[in-house]
């Protein structure tokens, strides 16, 4: 099949102008239904086709626009107006479908529009995303590093690839590219807290006091680097500094159930079981799945001879952590058929 | 910004812990770390002294190979591995060598299934010392081929006849082997009682009521049986993975009271030492200075068990309330190997437990009033173990500095991690970490040998000063490869002294007694046990590094009996024979 651009003196040309004119009215129910009646009577009708397709994606009809802008680029797969169309289409498809929960069809989209523009920096950002998000690492990162690849000085493609080495363990790498995407953007506060958390995991502890540091620099109400600062000092058993650093946490987010867990713990070491079930308590029923404030309120709870209620905070801090760990593993089980 | 929901990129914590109100803060996650992150040279401080540490596998005779049956459909045995003991077995004054070996698996193998060896293949292996230090096969002449698939051994002499016997635990029954003191072994599982059901791992001898006889103390992993479950990714073959703990039950482990004719009562319930865990690792000390014998249970990804003994001589599992439990964050953790003595010579034995990548190997302080510190981070101990997986782990002094030092047989329990987690390795080298004194330790690995480079599937690990040197060697077991004996040959100038204790009042093997060694640099601590590490059973001598002292002070023991014992101005560099005094 060979397709053709109409002539202007064609009465498709004529329809064609007259649907562009509803578009340009914002009439985009009848400039579909006038471009749709084109391409139906002339489907080789290329800009027909290309403008059937930008106004599907301004109705939102994000399936429609991409089914319109492929059949556009494959025969024109040059086009650079049915590459941005196709590659705005299907992240729109995508965001759709990520917010209606359907994460599969959400990543096929992405996929499917990869396919049609494999060197979109902005499509394989979104498709390593994603893919990210559903665990599929290898997939994600290939993504993500053919975006680097395309556009070294991408910054959201670096920190994408950050998360997702960050997410294979893969922390040396994590490590570099969080560093590479600072050296782009270093006055981001985010990203600074990010790679001190990074260092902090890896026991690099001085390293990381620094990013954190500088993160609270950029930004005075980074709870989170005060939170990670005060788990610095835990570790370190340097109690009096790490409660210095809770205390921050607390004074602008009473209910951080990680820095309520340090304070709590910081008042077990202490011996002071009657403050650190005070503590706990409270991180508990913030932050409920915290494994860390049920296991050290059922050690305060048995030190104050409440053994019940240790045993069932015990009994629970075991099921969250059996629950969190299928999630670490992405263990699941199954008999054989 | 697309997709990206212009989240804090690195919301998840492994360390950290979620932030309330913040679903992205909920997300757990997988700790981390890669093993790449520092080299040994990196981690090894300028003051940190390498040893030196040779394989002389090749030319020990030794010829080992453990067979783990691998199977497409992973059961879990296959990867458990196998233990190691150094004992002399004929009293020559020789370390000899026990090796643990499996038994093949049909793929698939039906429920209900016990293993049994099939040939020469899947023996167990006696390798008896000669006078040049080579070894010589035994096996057959000793009758010590087994039966089962076997995994861990305990040496004790349980019938204090001077000879070493031995207990051997696997899956589907156990073993007990009386030494006859010909260079045979008898069999007496059946008439001594025994024999065990389920799947058993390491066992300790110990005299648990101190009345001068060896009891039993076998631990138990999990309900278990062949069954076909798929774990891992479904996304091919090639990812199914062997099942992680928490899918199976835990079971109590078996405690048997040495009669003292011959036959052992099952005691566990009486005892109170009958909680259900994933038992792999055991140890054994006087925790909290009360004159009674505790035990220290490394279980898998569950809590951790310390067993403290009452006055009335029934114990009581208070692993949480001591803070052994879990690991700083209140989590618990893959306990596997596990170790206790003094580490820093304040007269407290404290712990140290090896785990799974990502969860660092737990370093637990003695504090003294009934509980422990986890150490892991003050020690040094988290920054260099994050991406390693450990298994059997001794303390011992491998330069004589008078500081215990510790090494790990390593390697992941899963042989296709690679695929989920390409910065974890299946097969990893040895970790030595020696002790820095105020409480730090530093991977001196790198630079102490080409052993401590090669790759493997770490399980077993023992240690003895094979040739009687003063200087501790080391033999692992690897899962499904050779057995590698590591012999020491670190240049010092360190003196040291090995004491050699024989009870008399007390069990003959003295377990259980604490020796205190005093130079001039200060004390240190050491609890005779032939326990400990995974699976394994290490040399029952206690070695002491007495640094630049050629003499020690004074050497203090307290014996099991309860007998105190004092020697004056022992000289050092030679292995001393103590017998216990009559009172």
């Amino acid at each position: 099949m060979t397709l053709h651009v109409p002539a202007q003196s064609s009465p498709s040309a004529d329809s064609l102008e007259r649907a562009r004119t509803l578009v340009a009215a914002n009439q985009l129910s009848r400039a579909n239904e006038m471009l749709s009646a084109i391409v139906s009577h002339d489907p080789n009708n290329l800009a027909a086709w290309e403008e059937l397709a930008q106004v599907q994606l301004s109705q939102s009809l994000n399936d429609d626009a991409m089914k319109s802008f492929e059949t556009v680029l494959k025969e024109k797969p040059d086009s650079p107006q049915a590459r941005a169309g196709e590659v705005r289409a299907g992240i729109a498809s995508a965001l759709a479908d990520r917010a209606a929960g359907n994460s599969d069809r959400a990543l096929a989209s992405l996929a499917r529009a990869k396919g049609y523009v494999p060197d979109s920096v902005e499509l394989l950002i979104a498709f390593g995303i994603q893919a990210d998000s559903m665990q599929i690492y290898k997939d994600a990162e290939a993504a993500l590093s053919q975006a680097n690849k395309l556009d070294p000085q991408n910054a959201k493609a670096l920190y994408a690839l950050a998360h997702v080495e960050l997410d294979e363990q893969k922390m040396n790498d994590a490590e570099a590219h969080l560093r590479a995407y600072l050296k782009i953007k270093p006055d981001d506060p985010s990203a600074h807290y990010g790679l001190g958390h990074l260092l902090y995991m890896l026991s690099k502890d001085d390293e990381a006091k620094a990013e954190l540091e500088r993160s609270i620099t950029l930004q005075p109400r980074q709870t989170e680097s005060y939170y990670e600062l005060g788990q610095i000092a835990l570790d370190a058993h340097n109690d009096a500094l790490a409660r210095q650093y809770y205390d921050r946490v607390l004074a602008s987010a009473p209910d951080h159930g990680g820095a309520l867990t340090g304070m709590g713990v910081l008042a077990y070491r202490a011996k002071d079981y009657a403050a650190a079930a005070s503590y706990l308590k409270q991180a508990v029923t913030y932050a409920p799945d915290y494994v860390t404030a049920h296991r050290y309120y059922a050690m305060t709870l048995g030190r104050l001879g409440q053994q019940d209620q240790a045993q069932r905070e015990s009994a629970l801090a075991q099921e969250l952590t059996e629950e969190q760990e299928k999630l670490r593993h992405g263990y699941t089980l199954r008999p054989i058929p | 910004m697309p997709l990206s929901a212009a989240n804090p990129l690195f919301s998840r914590r492994a360390r950290g812990i979620p932030r309330a109100h913040s679903l992205a803060f909920q997300l757990l996650t997988a700790p981390l770390l890669s093993a790449l992150l520092l080299t040994p040279a990196q981690a090894q401080s300028a003051a940190a002294v390498p040893g030196k540490f040779i394989d002389t596998t090749a030319a020990s005779g030794i010829h080992f190979q453990d067979k783990a049956s691998h199977t497409s459909k992973k059961y879990l045995p296959e990867t458990m591995g196998a233990g190691v003991a150094l004992f002399d077995y004929d009293n020559d004054g020789r370390l000899d060598i026990f090796l643990v070996n499996g038994a093949p698996f049909s793929d698939p193998t039906p429920t209900g299934t016990i293993p049994q060896k099939s040939g020469p293949a899947y023996w167990n292996r006696l390798y008896h010392q000669k006078k040049d230090g080579t070894f010589e096969d035994v096996t057959e002449k000793a009758g010590l081929q087994g039966t089962n698939y076997d995994m861990g051994v305990a040496v004790g002499d349980y019938d204090n006849d001077g000879y070493e016997d031995l207990y051997v635990t696997g899956y589907g029954g156990n073993h007990l082997y009386h030494n006859n003191g010909n260079g045979t072994f008898t069999d007496v599982t059946k008439q001594s009682g025994t024999g065990g059901s389920g799947w058993s791992t390491s066992a300790a001898w110990v005299d648990l009521d101190n009345d001068g006889l060896l009891d039993l103390v076998v631990l138990r992993y999990m309900k278990w049986d062949f069954e076909d479950l798929w774990c891992g990714e479904k996304r091919g073959p090639e990812y199914r993975s062997y099942c992680h703990p928490d899918v199976f039950p835990a079971i109590a482990p078996l405690v048997y009271h040495n009669d003292g004719n011959g036959h052992f009562t099952e005691v566990s319930a009486k005892l109170g030492i009958d909680k259900p865990g994933k038992g792999l690792g055991i140890a054994l000390a006087d925790f909290d200075r009360d004159g009674r014998m505790d035990l220290a249970i490394a279980n898998d990804s569950m809590i951790e068990f310390l067993y403290h003994q009452k006055p009335n001589g029934t114990f009581e599992e208070d692993g949480l309330m001591s803070q052994m439990a879990v690991d700083g964050d209140g989590r618990t953790f893959a306990g596997m190997g596990i170790d206790a003595q003094d580490y820093d010579n304040d007269g407290l034995a404290d712990l140290v437990i090896t785990d799974l990548a990502n969860q660092r190997y737990a370093l637990f302080r003695n504090n003294g009033d009934g509980t422990f510190d986890y150490a892991t981070h003050m020690s040094g101990v988290d920054t260099v173990t994050m991406l390693h997986s450990g298994w059997g782990i001794k303390f011992f002094d491998y330069d004589n500095d008078g500081l215990k030092d510790f090494v790990v047989a390593q390697g992941h329990d899963i042989d296709n991690i690679e695929l989920t987690y390409p910065d974890l390795r299946y097969k990893e080298p040895l970790l030595l970490m020696r002790n820095m004194g105020h409480g730090r330790f530093a991977d001196v690995s790198g630079a102490s040998g080409e052993v401590f480079k090669q790759a493997w599937a770490g399980r077993g690990l023992a240690v003895g000063d094979l040739d009687n040197d003063g200087l501790e060697d080391v033999v692992v077991a690897t899962n499904d490869g050779p057995a590698y004996v590591i012999h020491n040959e670190t240049p010092t100038t360190n003196h040291w002294l090995t004491l050699d204790l024989v009870g008399h009042k007390s069990n003959r093997d003295a377990i259980g007694a604490e020796i205190k060694v005093t130079t001039s640099r200060g004390a240190q601590w050491w609890t005779v046990s032939t326990a400990g590490s995974y699976l394994s059973s290490s040399d029952k001598r206690a070695h002491f590094g007495l640094g630049a002292d050629d003499h020690a002070k004074s050497v203090e023991i307290l014996w099991p009996s309860g007998i105190r014992q004092e020697l004056s101005d022992v000289k050092g560099d030679r292995i001393l024979r103590v017998d216990e005094p009559a009172k």
